[in-house]
C-alpha cells in the first residue's frame, strides 16, 4: 500500500514538474518577476535606462519604472503603449501608441512624466481596434522606424462598420486610412517617411548594431505562415493593401492585379516560423549582442510568441545577398505569451508577456520574467545550419557523439513550400522527407557536413534523432528549420 | 480583467489626506432628533461591487419614527448617502449642487448647503461603514436617498418611504450575475484625469479629460479642439482594457455641448483656413491639464479649467507669437452662455482685434434658464 502510494506521489511530482517546467537548455534558468497586485502588466515595450532601471509600457497605457522590486509610474493614460525607446545617452523617453510616437518629458524631475509631446502622427487611424502601431527602433543617424497594422476586416470581429475598406482579392485584413500595412521612418528633423509596405500584423520590430532593421509578420492573409522579414527601403513584402498609399498604384484597382503578380513584387522572409508547431503569433525579435553574456549564441535573433508562449533562436547568414537562415525553438514554454525581448546591461533577456484578448499557452493574462546564463555552462545544441553548394553544415556548441552524428539514418529531413495567397495561411505543399546522402562530422565534433539535394524556395526541417553531445547531453532542441529561398552559387 | 493600479489609486489618495471633517454621528442628525437608540429601528445598507448601486433600493420606516442607519460600503471606490426633501428630480439636483462644491466637496463630505439635505452619512471608504441616527419626518412621502460623488447619482439611489402602515420591509437591488467584458470605471478624485483611448461618440484621436467636481471633456487631438463634455463620473474604461482591447470607452455622465463647429480660430480673415497641428499636452499634479498645438507653425498652449459659472468649460489660449491679424473665435452658440476676457461677441463669432489676441481667454457654459438674466452675446450690427 506505501509502495503505491508513494508511486502515484512521485508519478504527481513527475506529472507537475513535466507540465510546470519549461524546456531549458542547461546552463539556462528562468525567473519570474513578481508584480504587485495593483498593477496590470500587459506588456507592450521594455527599455533599460542608462541607470539600469526598466521601464515597462503597457497595453493598458501605462508606463512603469522597475528596479529590484520597486515600481512606480511614470507616466499613464497612453493609447495602447506597444513600444518604446530609451536615449542610451541622454534617458529621453520616446513612447508608440496608437495614434503617435510621443516623448514623455518629466518636467520637474518628480519621477513622473508631465509632458505627453507629440512627435508624429502623420498616419491614419480610424476606429478599428487592430490598427496597431509597433516599435520604435532608432538607428545611428536618429531615425525612428516603426510598423504600423493592417485594418481588421472581417465583419463582426472589426465592430467597427469601416471593416469593409481597402480588402484586395476578398482578403481578411484591409486598409481604411493611411498607411497602415506600412513601415515607417521618422527622420531626426521631424519627417514621416512611407519606408517598405506589404505588411500585415508586423508586432515586433528590430535593429542590430549594423543599422539593419527586421519585423516579425504573423501568418494570416497573403502570409502564408509566421515571418522574420529584413526591412529594405522601397520593398514591398506581400499583403497589397498596403499598396493604395504607394504613389506608384495611384488610381489603379489593386483587385485587377492578381496575386501571381503580387508574388512576383514581394519580397520573401528571411525566415518562416512554421505555423502551430514552432510559432503562432511572433513578437518582438531582439539581436544578441551581450558580449556573450547571454551564451554561445551572440549575434543570433531571440524571437518570442505571443500565443504559445515560448523564444525562439534564429541565425541568419546571406545568400545571394540576402538574408536567410535558420530557427530554433529555445525556451518553451515561458509563463505566458511572450510579446517582448530586451536585453539587460547584465546579458539577461527580459521577456514581457500578454495573454489577454488571444489567450496563450499559460494561465497568467500578462508578466514580466528573465531567462538567465549561469556564465559557464554550455549547453548542447546546434549553434546554426549553414547552406552549403551541396546541402548544410551543422555547427553544434560543443562536441557531438561523432558516431551517432555520422550516421545519415539520424537525420530526419523534411522541406516544403508555402503557396502565397490572399486567404488565411498556406499548408505545406510538396512535403518530402528524405536521408542526406552522406555525413562527415569533424575530427572535434563540432560541426556535421550534410549532402543532400538542395530545393530553392522551400523550408528545410533538420531533426538529429538518437544523437547526444560527446558527454552524453542530449539535444534540448533537436530540430532546426532553414529558410532556403535562394541556393548558393 | 484585472484591476489596474488606476482603480485603487483614487481611494488610497483620499484616505490619505482629506478626511479631515469627518462628521460625528451627532451632527448628522436631523434637527430636534430626539434620539432613542435603544429601541431605534436598524437599517442596513451596503453597495453592490462594482456596480455603482446600493443594495437596498427602498425601506420603509413609520412618521416620526427613530432610524438608525448604517452604510457599510463593500465597493473598492468611496461612496456617501444623503437622504433629501421629497421630489422626483431631487437627486440630480443636490447631486449636481455637490459636484459644483469643487475643491470644498470633499472637505464638505460632497454634501451641499441647503435644506434639501435632511440627514446624510460622511464619506465612507472601501470596505468602511458610517452609522446615523435620526427622526424620520413627520410627513408622510418618498424620500430620496443618493451618493452624491461625482457620477454615481445616475444609478446610485433609492427611497425612504415614510407611511403610518409601515412594515419595515426592504427592497433588495438585483446584482449583476454576469460580469463579463466588465465596466472598468476610471474616478477622478482631486487631480485631473487624462486618457488618450476611443471613445464612443468621438474620433479616433481622442483625448478624454476628468477634473475634480465632475466636470469632463473631450480633446479631439487630430483637429485641436474640444469637442463636448459630460458632467458626472468620468469614464468607462472597460472596452479599452479588456479582451482584445480597443474598443469604445463609455462617458458616464451627462453629455453638454460646447459649440462644436470644428476648429474654433480663423486669423486674419473670417474664413481663413490654417493648417493646424497637434503638439502634445501637459498634466501635472493638480494643475489644469494644458493642450499644445500650432496654427500655422505659431504654437498655441490651451489650458482648460471648468466654467467659474455654472456647466461648461474656461479656456485660456496663449500663442508663442502675436498672431499679428484679427483674430476670430467660432462657436455655435445655441443655448450656451459666452464670455471672453477680450473682444466682441457677434452671434457665436468673437473678434479679437489685432494686438489683443496673444492671450485670451473664452468661458463657454450651458445656458442656465434659472439665472437671473443669461449673458448674451452682442448681436451683430
Amino acid at each position: 500500500m506505501k509502495k503505491i502510494i508513494f508511486t502515484l506521489i512521485v508519478t504527481a511530482l513527475l506529472l507537475a514538474q513535466s507540465i510546470a517546467a519549461p524546456k531549458l537548455p542547461a546552463g539556462y534558468s528562468v525567473e519570474t518577476i513578481e508584480i504587485p497586485p495593483n498593477i496590470t502588466l500587459g506588456v507592450g515595450g521594455l527599455a533599460f535606462t542608462p541607470k539600469g532601471d526598466l521601464l515597462i509600457c503597457t497595453r493598458e497605457g501605462e508606463v512603469w519604472r522597475y528596479r529590484t522590486g520597486d515600481w512606480s509610474l511614470f507616466a499613464s493614460g497612453l493609447h495602447e503603449a506597444l513600444g518604446l525607446y530609451v536615449d542610451p545617452k541622454t534617458s529621453e523617453v520616446w513612447i508608440m501608441q496608437r495614434p503617435e510616437l510621443t516623448k514623455l518629458i518629466d518636467e520637474d524631475g518628480d519621477g513622473k512624466a508631465d509632458i505627453y509631446q507629440t512627435v508624429n502622427a502623420d498616419w491614419g487611424l480610424a476606429d478599428n481596434y487592430h490598427e496597431y502601431a509597433f516599435g520604435p527602433v532608432r538607428d545611428a543617424e536618429g531615425n525612428f522606424y516603426g510598423t504600423l497594422n493592417t485594418t481588421l476586416s472581417w465583419v463582426g470581429w472589426a465592430k467597427s462598420d469601416r471593416w469593409d475598406i481597402g480588402r484586395v482579392l476578398d482578403s481578411k485584413m484591409g486598409r481604411d486610412v493611411p498607411y497602415r500595412g506600412w513601415c515607417f521612418q521618422l527622420t531626426p528633423q521631424g519627417k514621416f517617411v512611407p519606408y517598405a509596405s506589404g505588411l500585415r500584423s508586423p508586432a515586433g520590430i528590430a535593429i542590430n548594431s549594423r543599422n539593419e532593421i527586421f519585423y516579425t509578420d504573423n501568418q494570416g492573409d497573403w502570409n502564408c505562415t509566421s515571418s522574420l522579414h529584413q526591412v529594405i527601403k522601397g520593398r514591398f513584402y506581400g499583403h497589397p493593401a498596403s499598396l493604395a498609399d504607394d504613389p506608384a498604384y495611384a488610381g489603379k484597382n489593386l483587385n485587377r492585379i492578381s496575386a501571381e503578380e503580387y508574388d512576383h513584387l514581394r519580397s520573401r522572409p528571411a525566415i518562416y516560423l512554421p505555423h502551430g508547431e514552432l510559432s503562432s503569433s511572433p513578437g518582438e525579435p531582439v539581436f544578441d549582442e551581450t558580449g556573450g553574456k547571454f551564451g554561445p549564441f551572440e549575434g543570433q535573433v531571440f524571437i518570442g510568441d505571443q500565443t504559445k508562449s515560448n523564444e525562439m533562436r534564429a541565425w541568419l547568414e546571406k545568400v545571394g545577398g540576402e538574408y536567410q537562415g535558420v530557427v530554433f525553438d529555445f525556451v518553451d514554454p515561458l509563463q505566458c505569451g511572450v510579446i517582448r525581448n530586451r536585453f539587460a546591461p547584465d546579458g539577461s533577456l527580459w521577456v514581457g508577456q500578454t495573454g489577454r484578448g488571444w489567450r496563450s499557452v499559460g494561465e497568467k493574462i500578462f508578466g514580466l520574467q528573465r531567462i538567465v546564463w549561469d556564465g559557464k555552462t554550455v549547453p548542447m545544441e546546434m549553434h546554426s545550419i549553414s547552406l552549403t553548394t551541396t546541402g548544410f553544415h551543422v555547427q553544434f556548441t560543443k562536441a557531438i557523439n561523432r558516431e551517432a552524428a555520422g550516421k545519415p539514418e539520424n537525420y530526419a529531413i523534411k522541406h516544403w513550400g508555402y503557396i502565397y495567397q490572399a486567404e488565411y495561411g498556406s499548408p505545406k505543399v510538396d512535403l518530402t522527407e528524405l536521408k542526406p546522402a552522406s555525413v562527415k562530422v569533424s575530427s572535434d565534433g563540432l560541426t556535421a557536413e550534410l549532402e543532400l539535394p538542395l530545393v530553392k524556395e522551400q523550408v528545410y526541417q533538420l531533426t538529429l534523432n538518437n544523437i547526444a553531445g560527446a558527454d552524453g547531453a542530449p539535444l534540448t532542441n533537436p530540430t532546426g528549420y532553414y529558410t532556403l529561398n535562394r541556393l548558393r552559387e | 480583467m484585472h484591476r489596474s493600479s488606476l482603480f485603487f489609486a483614487i481611494p488610497l489618495a483620499l484616505r490619505c489626506g482629506t478626511l479631515v471633517t469627518a462628521l460625528t454621528t451627532t451632527m448628522a442628525m436631523g434637527i430636534g432628533a430626539r434620539s432613542h437608540a435603544a429601541d431605534a429601528q436598524e437599517v442596513k445598507i451596503g453597495t453592490l461591487h462594482g456596480q455603482l448601486k446600493y443594495d437596498v433600493e427602498e425601506f420603509q420606516v413609520k412618521p416620526g419614527a427613530t432610524v438608525r442607519l448604517t452604510l457599510s460600503n463593500t465597493d473598492e471606490m468611496q461612496h456617501n448617502l444623503l437622504i433629501l426633501t421629497p421630489g422626483e428630480k431631487k437627486s440630480l439636483e443636490v447631486a449636481q449642487k455637490a459636484w459644483a462644491l469643487g475643491a470644498d466637496a470633499i472637505k464638505k463630505q460632497f454634501v451641499p448647503d441647503g435644506p434639501d439635505v435632511l440627514f446624510h452619512t460622511r464619506v465612507v471608504d472601501p470596505q468602511q461603514s458610517d452609522t446615523i441616527t435620526f427622526n424620520a419626518p413627520e410627513k408622510e412621502g418618498d424620500y430620496p436617498y443618493v451618493c452624491t460623488l461625482p457620477g454615481h447619482v445616475f444609478s446610485m439611489k433609492g427611497k425612504m418611504r415614510v407611511s403610518k402602515t409601515a412594515t419595515g420591509a426592504v427592497v433588495k437591488a438585483e446584482a449583476k450575475k454576469d460580469d463579463k467584458g466588465a465596466a472598468f470605471h476610471i474616478h477622478v478624485m482631486d487631480e485631473p484625469k487624462v486618457i488618450r483611448a476611443f471613445v464612443d461618440g468621438g474620433p479616433a484621436r481622442s483625448i478624454s479629460v476628468g477634473l475634480p467636481g465632475g466636470i469632463n471633456y473631450l480633446f479631439d487631438a487630430s483637429q485641436c479642439y474640444v469637442r463636448f463634455g459630460w458632467q458626472g463620473m468620468f469614464l468607462d474604461i472597460g472596452p479599452n482594457v479588456s479582451n482584445r482591447g480597443g474598443g469604445w470607452c463609455q462617458i458616464l455622465g451627462e453629455k453638454f455641448e460646447l459649440g462644436d463647429s470644428g476648429f474654433p480660430i480663423s486669423i486674419g480673415t473670417r474664413d481663413a483656413k490654417h493648417e493646424v497641428k497637434f503638439a502634445g499636452y501637459r498634466v501635472r499634479g493638480k494643475d489644469a491639464p494644458q493642450f499644445f498645438f500650432t496654427i500655422d507653425g505659431n504654437r498655441v498652449t490651451q489650458t482648460i479649467q471648468p466654467a467659474p459659472k455654472g456647466v461648461g468649460l474656461q479656456s485660456e489660449f496663449e500663442f508663442e507669437r502675436d498672431p499679428g491679424g484679427t483674430v476670430y473665435y467660432y462657436v455655435s452658440p445655441h443655448g450656451l452662455q459666452l464670455s471672453s476676457s477680450v473682444g466682441t461677441w457677434h452671434s457665436g463669432r468673437l473678434e479679437l482685434q489685432a494686438g489683443e489676441a496673444k492671450k485670451f481667454t473664452v468661458t463657454i457654459a450651458r445656458a442656465d434658464k434659472a439665472a437671473a438674466k443669461p449673458k448674451t452675446p452682442t448681436e451683430a450690427p
